[in-house]
């Protein structure tokens, strides 16, 4: 059987999308979020110091992510059931 | 790591990673029963102020209570205990195979005595039970709770369309971790005649019936062993917040998460004890 986001994500009979795709849709979720915290800057009562508070969450919560990531890939998971286990477990 | 960068990422790994919600097909019946059922508050969880420390009721929520209508305040309505019995046969895909079982039980709900129409009906308790050939849980069927003090609700439209909203515990396991136990599942219904509701529902949305996986909490730091370690693990997450510890999903992480693992560990500790003093005798 081949392994879940081990290179290629099919599991056994499940078709899953691409381990690729969720990987880009939650990088992309953290920029969204990043840039609506960007736009609540404005009415924050120090906009630079806002900013670069966003900044520094959004780079370390990027880090933590990819290493999260690397992390349960490498473990070679089968399942997307277990590959999502090992990622919140890797990021716990 | 920083502990709102940590709830922030779990929410996005909820969200965009992984198996995403179930589509469930549904067909069966519904119906409050009539009958004087569980109108002692004593027979539905212990006593009163056992239910109402369980955020059950809440003082005008308790069963014989009289409240005022909303809509007319000098008006009361009494508030009676019964039992919806929910009888579904379901059907769902997973792994490309679909599965078909049954879905049933006993919902305990709260009913304004005489009210028929549009109205409101408060779900406080009850267990559902899905049994199929497929099953999270090595062939037994999976258990769901509703959630005492959770987000149930069920409303009755003018026209007869009602939604039933459960918030569920799916775990039947007590030591499994907390964040596998957040199913909810809205079973959208017709109201035929008073108090009996049809479901014939093509697909509708459910997540969780199908990751669970035991997974003793008892053994936390997850070496294969129940000893001190875990406790030590245990307790220094439980400081730090981590979520896994909030055994009792309140929020708070406290020492009443702490005695519910100490409990948890030595009974799994005494079940292994047990267990290697059988096979040694044999």
């Amino acid at each position: 059987m081949l392994k879940f986001c081990a290179g290629i994500c099919v599991s056994g009979s499940l078709v899953l999308s691409s381990c690729d795709d969720e990987y880009d849709n939650a990088i992309d979720a953290i920029h969204k979020a990043h840039q609506a915290k960007i736009a609540n800057c404005a009415a924050h009562s120090d906009p630079p110091a806002c900013v670069d508070n966003a900044i520094d969450t959004t780079n370390a919560a990027l880090t933590a992510f990819q290493n999260a990531w690397a992390a349960a890939v490498a473990k070679n998971y089968e399942s997307e059931e277990e590959f999502k286990r090992g990622l919140i477990e890797a990021i716990m | 790591m920083n502990p709102i960068v940590r709830d922030f990422l779990l929410k996005i790994v909820e969200e965009k990673v992984g198996p995403k919600d179930m589509e469930v097909s549904m067909l069966g019946q519904a119906t409050i029963s009539g009958l004087p059922v569980l109108t002692d508050a004593a027979t539905l969880m212990g006593s009163t102020a056992e239910m109402e420390n369980a955020g059950l009721v809440h003082g005008d929520g308790r069963d014989s209570d009289v409240v005022s209508n909303p809509a007319n305040p000098v008006e009361p309505i009494r508030l009676v205990n019964k039992a919806m019995n929910i009888s579904i046969d379901a059907e769902f895909e997973l792994a490309g195979v679909t599965h078909s079982g049954t879905l049933t039980g006993p919902i305990i709900v709260q009913v304004g005595d005489g009210q028929i129409g549009p109205r409101q009906i408060r779900v406080v308790s009850g267990t559902l039970t899905l049994d199929s050939a497929y099953s999270g849980m090595n062939g037994s069927p999976i258990l769901m709770t509703v959630k005492k003090g959770g987000r149930s609700s069920m409303t009755v439209l003018a026209d007869g369309k009602t939604i039933l909203r459960l918030d569920l515990d799916a775990s039947t396991h007590p030591l499994s971790f907390a964040h596998d136990q957040k199913p909810f599942l809205e079973i959208p219904m017709i109201e035929t005649v008073t108090d009996t509701f049809q479901i014939a529902v093509a697909s509708v949305p459910f997540d969780y019936v199908h990751v669970w996986q035991p997974w003793p909490v008892s053994d936390f730091n997850k070496d294969g062993q129940y000893d001190p370690a875990d406790i030590a693990a245990f307790t220094q997450a439980l400081a730090a917040g981590d979520f896994r510890t909030d055994l009792d999903m309140n929020g708070l992480y406290n020492t009443d998460d702490l005695n519910l693992y100490l409990g948890y560990h030595a009974e799994d500790a005494a079940r292994w004890q047990f267990q290697s003093d059988r096979f040694s005798n044999d």
